[in-house]
């Protein structure tokens, strides 16, 4: 597999386990993308989200503190919020969980574990939309 | 009746009559005292958990001995290895209670030590007179302020093993006799084993309880850090991250292989530990059989080319739409099918086969292995069993998956056994219950007269 192109998408990973960060974030650079913020909770996703408006964001649901579908609630409230392509990570998620995530509006679900194939598959739709 | 009997005693003939009618009434009264023991063992013998045992004994030995309360105390060692005595339970008539539940105190240099080593159980009728002679006693000033009054002491001894004491308390002096003691004594040994019995029951419940919760615990801390590795594992074998020459492709692929194990073993615990505390969740919905049958045989049908084995679809008649959820069902066929070409030899045939009565649906997986010894069939689906057949390609097992099988059948309300296909392989065959919303039979008419 050859790296692409660089992309000028910013994109948002957010995940309470730092290994799984890394693991994305080097799967997404392979995809093009070369704008990555990282964050370790709900609190500092949503600073990061705040100053720099990422357009593609991967949340994990299960994080201590504040868990995904919070961090996704506040979110569709910010300004350029609703707008964002939100992928949540849905491993341990009950179908309650799921539905919620559906009716705030998610552009894809993904179990751990990640594999290139499904990220390039999410990936894929995110570009498809924002074409 | 032999000569003896018969032989005239020259006494009376009323005399005899009357000798007669005592003994009779002596025997319907010993019957009518067995019959009470029995109902009190049958009674406490109901519970499984030691605190419905406990429940069923206040009631149960009414009938046999009198009392107005009811304490249980069992023995148990401390940290320093003392022998402790602990109130484990206690029913009363009266309201104040100052000996409950968890008053526990050293068996060494008490009385109960004295009653444990002789075995014989303890009558005190007047314990007001008691606590003048054993002013200290600080238990019998604490049932004197409840207002008890006489008191049996009964030791608990299981097979030999001293297990703890039961209490017969009396509000009325002088209520306990020595024919009170005689027919407790013959139930004690019944009743010390059962209070043992459920106290070991109940103790197993919590371990099963509390390995249940580190299992989850487990695999869940084990999950992500795999995740990880396996991703990029994935990423290095798909030459992402720069080229691999042929040496390093092949260490690649076997740490591949091992962290897909690993993975699925801890996919498998996590599900143990799910299902076993309750907190599986099914989403069932009208699952179509006969697509979903044919999309298993599909997709299975690719792992299994790797020994030859073809995987045969028989349903000879369309199949009843069942409430399943279908990704659990998926794993059910997974798992079942992953078990047949385990033990199937080279180019044979695995067949998956459906077929429908009036309540139930089948479904049966076929293989042309060695077949499952009738005496190793029941207790194969129990976790970590493994037959005595051996994989015929050295294939590995956590030997969790038949019991996640039966397990997550169970959960639909369905059933499932193995017995011999037709041609000596082993078959396995799931039930599920026919779609009650869909499919349901009317009810069958009376016959008109």
């Amino acid at each position: 597999m050859t790296t692409q192109k660089a992309r000028p998408d910013r994109v948002l990973v957010v995940d309470d386990f730092q290994p799984m960060r890394s693991l994305l974030s080097t799967m997404l650079r392979q995809l093009g993308f070369e704008y990555i913020d990282q964050a370790h909770n709900g609190r500092s996703a949503l600073e990061r989200f705040e100053s720099r408006k990422q357009t593609l964001v991967f949340l994990d649901i299960s994080m201590p503190d504040m868990t995904g579908l919070e961090v996704l609630r506040a979110l569709r409230g910010m300004e350029g919020g609703d707008h964002a392509f939100v992928i949540m990570q849905t491993g341990d998620a009950t179908r309650d969980n799921v539905l919620e995530a559906k009716e705030l509006g998610v552009g894809g679900f993904i179990a751990k574990p990640y594999n290139m194939q499904k990220v390039k598959e999410l990936v894929g739709a995110y570009l498809k939309r924002t074409q | 009746m032999p000569d003896k009997a018969g032989q005239p005693t020259g006494q009376d003939p009323r005399e005899l009559q009357q000798a007669l009618v005592e003994v009779s009434l002596r025997l319907e009264r010993r019957v009518r005292e067995l019959e009470a023991l029995v109902t009190v063992t049958e009674r406490i013998n109901r519970g499984l958990l030691l605190d419905e045992v406990l429940d069923e004994i206040y009631d149960a030995f009414r009938p046999i001995i009198p009392y107005d309360r009811i304490g249980v105390a069992l023995l148990e060692e401390d940290d320093c290895g003392r022998k402790m005595v602990r109130s484990q339970w206690m029913r009363s008539d009266n309201q104040a209670a100052h000996i409950g539940p968890g008053y526990a105190a050293p068996l060494a240099g008490s009385s109960l030590e004295t009653i444990l080593s002789t075995g014989e159980p303890r009558i005190i009728n007047d314990l007001q007179a008691h606590l003048l002679h054993h002013p200290k006693s600080r238990s019998t000033q604490q049932i004197l302020k409840d207002g008890v009054r006489s008191s049996l002491t009964c030791p608990l001894v299981a097979t030999g093993r001293p297990v703890g004491f039961i209490f017969f308390s009396s509000n009325t002096p002088n209520t306990y006799r020595d024919a009170h003691v005689a027919t407790f004594q013959q139930i004690a040994g019944q009743l010390a084993m059962i209070l043992e019995k459920s106290r070991l029951y109940q103790r197993l419940m919590e371990l099963n309880e509390l390995k249940n919760r580190f299992l989850g615990v487990a695999a869940h801390d084990l999950r992500n850090p795999l995740g990880v590795l396996g991703g990029y594992v994935d990423l290095l074998r798909q030459e992402a991250l720069g080229p691999l020459n042929e040496a390093q492709q092949e260490v690649m692929a076997v740490m591949a292989d091992v962290t897909g194990r690993m993975s699925g073993l801890v996919d498998d615990l996590l599900d143990v530990s799910a299902i076993e505390s309750g907190r599986l969740e099914l989403e069932r919905a009208p699952l179509d059989l006969n697509r979903f049958l044919a999309d298993q045989a599909h997709s299975q049908g690719l792992i299994a080319q790797g020994k030859a084995i073809r995987i045969a679809l028989e349903l000879p008649e369309p199949l009843p739409s069942v409430a399943a959820d279908g990704q659990r069902l998926g794993q059910v066929i997974d798992n079942l099918i992953a078990n047949a070409i385990k033990f199937s030899p080279r180019d044979t045939v695995i067949t998956l086969a459906g077929s429908a009565d009036a309540d139930w649906v089948q479904i049966s997986v076929s293989d042309q292995g060695p077949g499952v010894p009738a005496e190793e069939r029941e207790r194969l689906f129990e976790p970590f069993q493994r037959g005595s057949n051996t994989p015929t390609a050295d294939e590995q097992s956590t030997g969790l998956g038949l019991s996640i099988v039966q397990k997550l059948v169970q959960a639909h309300g369905g059933r499932v056994h193995v017995d011999e296909a037709p041609g000596g392989g082993a078959r396995f065959t799931v039930q599920l219950p026919r779609d009650a919303g869909t499919d349901a039979q009317p009810p069958e008419q009376e016959p008109h007269a």
